[in-house]
């Protein structure tokens, strides 16, 4: 017994044994010829290898690697506090401002300067506030991208509707779009008329804005969010035209951010998307996949129509715009952070500068992702691409909405990503309650984030002060204009 | 060698051995739950802007004005409705799969195998030329099933019980997610043959409780199925054939089978044989199998509400647990998640206490 014991012991010790020497053996090679080593944190488009490689050849004595695994926001912030963080890492819109609050976002105002990628010279105008921090540059966009109206052209010749044009207002559009929706008892048969189309949209196009201009005041629960609550309400249960925030996120069936919707798009779900150029990554897969069975119908002597696979033929026009408003649409970027917690960080700059280059805008133009975040180099080494998906077209579009593009406010007083938080728990209750007034949904919203403000204050006294000398209160609600509930 | 200076020594060793894991616990459970208890009654913050401060029960004040707190508290409760169900199922299992499938003669069970495998590949082959792939995949798992039943008897049964276990829960969530896609998921397929609107599921705030008049910012949307019964039905799934079943199949092989003897001596009934032995005998499990569920579904929800729901729709799959993760990692408030963390361990403290104090003395009744 005592011997059987010993051998079971002693095989568990052996084979750990063995995991450990395995482990070892797996670990990443250290840095080759003395180069310095820098991680950077994104995701695992085939597009990051060729830029990384781009980067390393100019670079010969830096050594970029990707690291994909640990790309959520929460893992950036915890690994960076503990002193094991990425060198660099992409963050989205609110991402970046709380990044920058954690103290990871390092402020690379200076460096840009001295390194020729400061703002004010090389980024968009549309994204200076996605940018900067407190007046202070902390990132530089991978991408940029105003949302566009992409449209499925086959759907439209299918229902007999000419397609999009550039000057529609919200009303022509919503008209539009129900003339290509077909809500069928049958699923599958399902074709809405638009994907992508909520508040967002309506809100950005009154250019509407979460804080006032000092940070200090909430504005949710003004007009530009109340037009765009309502508008939605109105899309998902008046007109139909778009599927629920819930039910798109349930028919988004396969991995990769968007590539369920994609796919749907592709498929003929939906005869129109809000959306940018670099969806054209995806759907360019789609189209070789479709054009490939295509080929595989003809080959076997298709004669029966009805089968005959669909093959994507793409559109793209401006946005609608507000009924007697310009246009006005958001603009986001993927931006690169450097961590100010990196001992390597004076080098992890290096890599921003490379972003506002040449080299990098051209690799970026050519994979048809967004537009590269410096506009010197918006139109180099783009190319003509696949003509079904009418791939010049939108990236002139795309450009054309630049001018007509806006970040969003951030206010110190309050996370951008918890209005957003907030706000898109009440719309889900909207949603999924179509009965609760919208002016309830927005005094709840409100309320919600007051609250949090004023926990934001007591807790920083440097802030508190701050909101006392620009408001002449420390007491949010009075601020606000508001009693205690 | 004399008694003592052996028994020093093997002291020694035990302590060697214990050492790793009483360190490991110490640096990653003792220390932390030190550091949490502090944090909570101070500004601790993954903000630089929000310096480190002593706010005695500050952070324990607003937590109880914070009126989703309730709220989610209210969620994390009704989740664990399902715990009764999942006990019951795992019990009703285990006795089920406890009963030895024997045959008669040993050499019909290959040919009873085959002739479900062939009737079941007859079957799933008919429905997928019929156009039903789902239904042509679930006959054909149905077939495998009994196939491999009829060869190898409950054995194969307990497998195939377990196996949701062996499965990557996050997998299982994302499997489960697609199921209950409103437009195009297999429940809703099934289910809009026999009604004109199938639930909502994960897109809906509706609930069996939903008839209760409960405060506006609970976001009742009105008595039906929603989100959150969507997440009962997976655990429930989860739970029938776990480590609950296995818990009671331990316990039913400890039943002394002379009293089953005495009980048929005596004419009981199989009803009277389960409630008067089996389900006193298994007291113990069940005690204990209570005891972790009420721990598990108080810390429970996290997976479910990251994956699924994002604590959505409308907060309605949001948990306690959950809510702990968005203030310490979203919204960056190590001291007031940590204050929302010792909450619920009370709460977890308090409700574990009465189970014992109750249940226990039921148990020696």
């Amino acid at each position: 017994m005592v011997c059987s014991v010993r051998i079971v012991l002693g095989t568990v010790f052996g084979v750990l044994l063995a995991l450990t020497v395995v482990a070892w053996w797996l670990k990443p090679a250290p840095p080759r010829d003395g180069k310095t080593p820098l991680v950077w944190v994104s995701d695992n488009n085939p597009e990051r290898q060729r830029q990384i490689q781009a980067f390393n050849e100019l670079h010969p004595d830096l050594d970029l690697r990707l690291d994909y695994g640990n790309r959520g926001l929460e893992k950036i912030i915890v690994q960076s506090s503990s002193g094991v963080g990425p060198d660099l890492a992409d963050g989205y819109g609110a991402q970046l401002q709380t990044l920058a609050d954690a103290g990871i976002a390092w402020d690379v105002t200076e460096a840009a300067r001295a390194g020729g990628f400061d703002m004010v010279s090389n980024v968009w105008p549309a994204v200076w506030q996605e940018v900067s921090y407190q007046g202070r540059q902390i990132c530089y966009p991978c991408n940029v991208s105003a949302n566009i109206l992409i449209y499925n052209k086959n759907i439209f010749d299918q229902f007999g509707v000419p397609y999009p044009s550039a000057d529609l207002d919200w009303d022509d559009f919503i008209a539009l779009a129900k003339r290509v929706t077909r809500v069928s008892p049958s699923s599958r048969d399902t074709v809405y008329g638009v994907t992508g189309l909520d508040w967002r949209f309506f809100f950005e196009s009154l250019q509407g804005e979460y804080f006032s201009a000092d940070g200090t005041r909430l504005l949710v629960a003004e007009e530009p969010m109340r037009i765009a609550f309502q508008r939605h309400q109105q899309i998902l249960f008046g007109e139909r035209i778009t599927p629920t925030s819930w039910e798109m996120r349930t028919m988004a069936g396969q991995g990769g951010w968007g590539a369920g919707t994609l796919n749907l798009f592709a498929s003929g779900r939906f005869a129109m998307m809000v959306s940018a150029k670099w969806v054209l990554i995806r759907l360019r897969v789609a189209h070789q996949d479709q054009m490939r069975r295509l080929a595989q119908w003809e080959a076997a002597g298709g004669k029966n129509l009805s089968t005959r696979p669909a093959v994507l033929r793409l559109g793209s026009a401006l946005l609608p715009h507000a009924p007697g408003r310009p246009p006005s649409y958001r603009v986001g970027t993927r931006s690169v952070i450097v961590n100010a917690r990196s001992p390597r960080r004076e080098q992890a700059v290096e890599f921003l500068k490379f972003l506002a280059g040449p080299v990098y805008s051209r690799l970026l133009n050519e994979g048809a992702d967004s537009l590269p975040g410096n506009p010197a180099y918006v139109d180099l080494g783009v190319q003509e691409g696949v003509a079904d998906l009418a791939e010049l077209e939108m990236h002139r579009t795309q450009v054309a909405a630049m001018q007509y593009g806006y970040s969003l406010r951030k206010s110190p007083f309050l996370l951008t990503s918890d209005v957003e938080r907030v706000i898109h728990t009440q719309v889900s209750r909207m949603e999924s309650n179509p009965d609760v007034p919208v002016e309830q949904l927005l005094a709840d919203a409100q309320e919600e984030l007051l609250r949090l403000m004023q926990r934001n204050l007591d807790r920083a006294p440097a802030l508190k002060a701050r909101y006392r000398k620009l408001t002449g209160t420390a007491d949010v609600r009075a601020a606000h204009g508001r009693r205690q509930p | 060698m004399n008694t003592s200076t052996r028994e020093r020594g093997n002291r020694r060793v035990a302590l060697l051995f214990l050492a790793p894991n009483f360190l490991g616990f110490c640096l990653f459970a003792l220390v932390p739950l030190v550091l949490s208890l502090a944090g909570s009654f101070t500004t601790w913050s993954l903000r630089p802007s929000v310096p480190l401060q002593f706010i005695g029960l500050t952070n324990y004040i607003q937590l109880f004005q914070d009126k989703n707190f309730y709220f989610y508290l209210y969620n994390t409760g009704y989740l664990m409705l399902a715990m009764p169900v999942s006990i019951a199922g795992a019990l009703t299992l285990a006795v089920l799969l406890n009963q030895q499938f024997q045959f008669k003669r040993a050499r019909y069970q290959p040919r009873l195998a085959l002739t479900a495998a062939v009737i079941a590949a007859l079957g799933a082959a008919g429905l997928w030329l019929t156009g039903s792939p789902s239904l042509a995949y679930l006959t054909a798992a149905l077939g495998l099933v009994s196939a491999l039943g009829f060869l190898f008897g409950s054995v194969s049964y307990r497998t195939f019980f377990y196996l949701p276990h062996f499965t990557a829960g996050a997998a299982t969530i994302i499997l489960w997610s697609q199921l209950y896609n409103p437009n195009f998921g297999l429940i809703n397929q099934v289910l809009g043959r026999f009604m004109e609107q199938p639930p909502g599921w994960l897109t809906s705030t509706k609930s069996l409780l939903g008839f209760l008049p409960l405060p506006a910012h609970f976001n009742n949307g009105g008595f039906g199925l929603g989100a959150r019964e969507a997440i009962m039905i997976m655990g429930i799934w989860g739970a029938i054939g776990g480590n609950t079943m296995l818990l009671y199949l331990a316990g039913l092989s400890n039943i002394p089978p002379d009293l089953y003897e005495a009980a048929d001596i005596d004419g009981a009934s199989p009803w009277q044989r389960f409630w008067h032995i089996t389900f006193p005998q298994l007291a113990p499990t069940t005690f204990f199998v209570c005891i972790m569920g009420v721990i598990g579904g108080l810390q429970g929800g996290f997976e479910q509400a990251r994956l699924m729901t994002e604590g959505g729709p409308a907060g309605t799959t949001t948990t306690v647990s959950y809510y702990i993760y968005t203030q310490g990692f979203e919204r960056l408030d190590l001291g007031y998640g940590s204050a929302v963390a010792w909450v619920l361990f009370v709460l977890i403290l308090a409700l574990t206490l009465a189970n014992w104090k109750y249940g226990s003395r039921r148990m020696a009744d």
